[in-house]
């Protein structure tokens, strides 16, 4: 099998560069970046109202609340300020940074990166991951986004 | 060599997939073509790791079958027999196909849809019957009254731009959810074919008034199907991993209908 790349202990994460993968953080990047980019230029982040119908009916923010400021606010490279504003979005989108460069040299040599891990690990990611988006929406829900 | 799922040749063993069968061979390797048992009877459409029959739709064999009856056998079979068509229909092969026919008919969808929106906006004037100061109210007032022909050439121009980034975050968002769920068996290439033929729901968009809200839901329906089919997991867990981010995550969207009809019920009481 083709793979080459970084290669991590095959018991926990493994990231290798394979052949014929799907650029997903390309995809993804490439998806994010036109979003920044229609933000930035249309400046969605300051329409004056929600388009959010749980805060606007409830008053509660769902746990998407505040991302498109987010955004707005990285493509100003405010990012203390975006992290403030809705700390997974940001991360998210920060995240999928590097994910989009990675995939951005590998596709002229026909590769993507590909991330795999354990099953154990998978099931704590799961975890990890609701709990994040949990902690996340306690934290919108308190400061009121 | 040889795929060990199908056993037919592998034309570049390098790849991460058998191109006839789609079977994964990071998890089984090729084998060298002297093997023993090799030269067994070739499984036509053999799937990784199982026995399903699973070939590419019709819309995949469009240059035998044609580009007409390619297109109709493939929307006829999502429509009218999602569960046979999800069955068979390939998880790997590439994602060029299948985002050529869910933007082809998304996009058929969008322009009829823009069509009707246009019409209701010169026969309601182009004026919204709800007004106020309230976030709700203003925000009904621009759903009402805020779809011109600027609007209109806007969605028509970059419609074909925007429906693969909506596919490509449609299919992201689903297949996290069936990572939370344990449901992922397959990659997000299955996901996403799933997503993209799905689309020819919107093909529904084409009848006036009711047609958005049929798509909508035979939408969501043609989603449970195929991820269920695709990743050989129950409709109980497709369900969950389709709506439960329409509930908690993406209620803004939610939102965003119940203003649609709230502002079509509006104009319709002018």
């Amino acid at each position: 099998m083709s793979t080459s790349g970084l290669a991590l202990p095959r018991t926990a994460l493994r990231v290798e560069a394979r052949a014929g993968g799907l650029p997903l953080g390309l995809i993804f990047g490439g998806s994010g970046l036109l979003g920044a980019v229609l933000v930035a230029l249309l400046h969605l982040d300051h329409l004056g109202m929600t388009m959010c119908a749980l805060k606007l009916i409830t008053g509660i923010p769902c746990p998407t609340c505040g991302g498109t400021r987010a955004v707005g606010l990285l493509t100003r490279l405010d990012v203390p300020g975006a992290l403030a504003m809705n700390p997974l979005v940001a991360l998210g989108a920060l995240l999928v940074v590097p994910w989009f460069l990675a995939d951005l040299l590998l596709v002229f040599r026909r590769r993507a990166l590909d991330v795999s891990v354990t099953p154990a690990v998978a099931r704590l990611l799961r975890v990890g991951v609701v709990a994040a988006l949990g902690a996340n929406w306690l934290y919108l829900v308190l400061v009121g986004r | 060599m040889i795929c060990p799922y199908c056993r037919r040749p592998l034309a570049n063993p390098d790849e991460p997939f058998c191109t006839s069968c789609g079977g994964d061979l990071h998890v089984a390797p090729p084998i060298p073509a002297d093997a023993p048992g090799s030269s067994e009877p070739q499984q036509p459409g053999g799937c990784a790791g199982s026995s399903d029959q699973r070939s590419g739709p019709p819309w995949e064999q469009r240059e035998r079958l044609g580009f007409g009856t390619a297109f109709i056998d493939t929307t006829k079979g999502v429509l009218s027999e999602p569960v046979p068509f999800f069955r068979s229909m390939a998880t790997s092969g590439g994602i060029g196909a299948p985002l050529f026919y869910g933007v082809l008919t998304g996009y058929i969808g969008l322009l009829a849809n823009s069509v009707y929106r246009l019409i209701m906006h010169f026969i309601a004037g182009g004026a919204a019957a709800v007004s106020g100061d309230s976030p709700a109210e203003r925000m009904m007032a621009a759903f009402q009254g805020g779809f011109g022909i600027g609007q209109f050439l806007i969605q028509v121009l970059l419609g074909p731009l925007f429906l693969p980034v909506v596919l490509f975050i449609g299919a992201g968002i689903y297949h996290l959810m069936l990572m939370l769920l344990g449901g992922a068996n397959k990659d997000y290439e299955a996901t996403l074919r799933v997503c993209c033929y799905s689309q020819a729901t919107a093909l529904f968009q084409i009848v006036p008034f009711c047609g958005p809200f049929v798509a909508a839901i035979w939408g969501l329906v043609a989603n449970v199907v195929g991820l269920s089919e695709a990743h050989g997991i129950s409709r109980g867990k497709a369900a969950a991993a389709v709506l439960i981010p329409i509930v908690v995550v993406c209620c803004c969207c939610v939102g965003g209908l119940l203003l649609m009809f709230g502002g079509l019920a509006g104009m319709l009481n002018r």
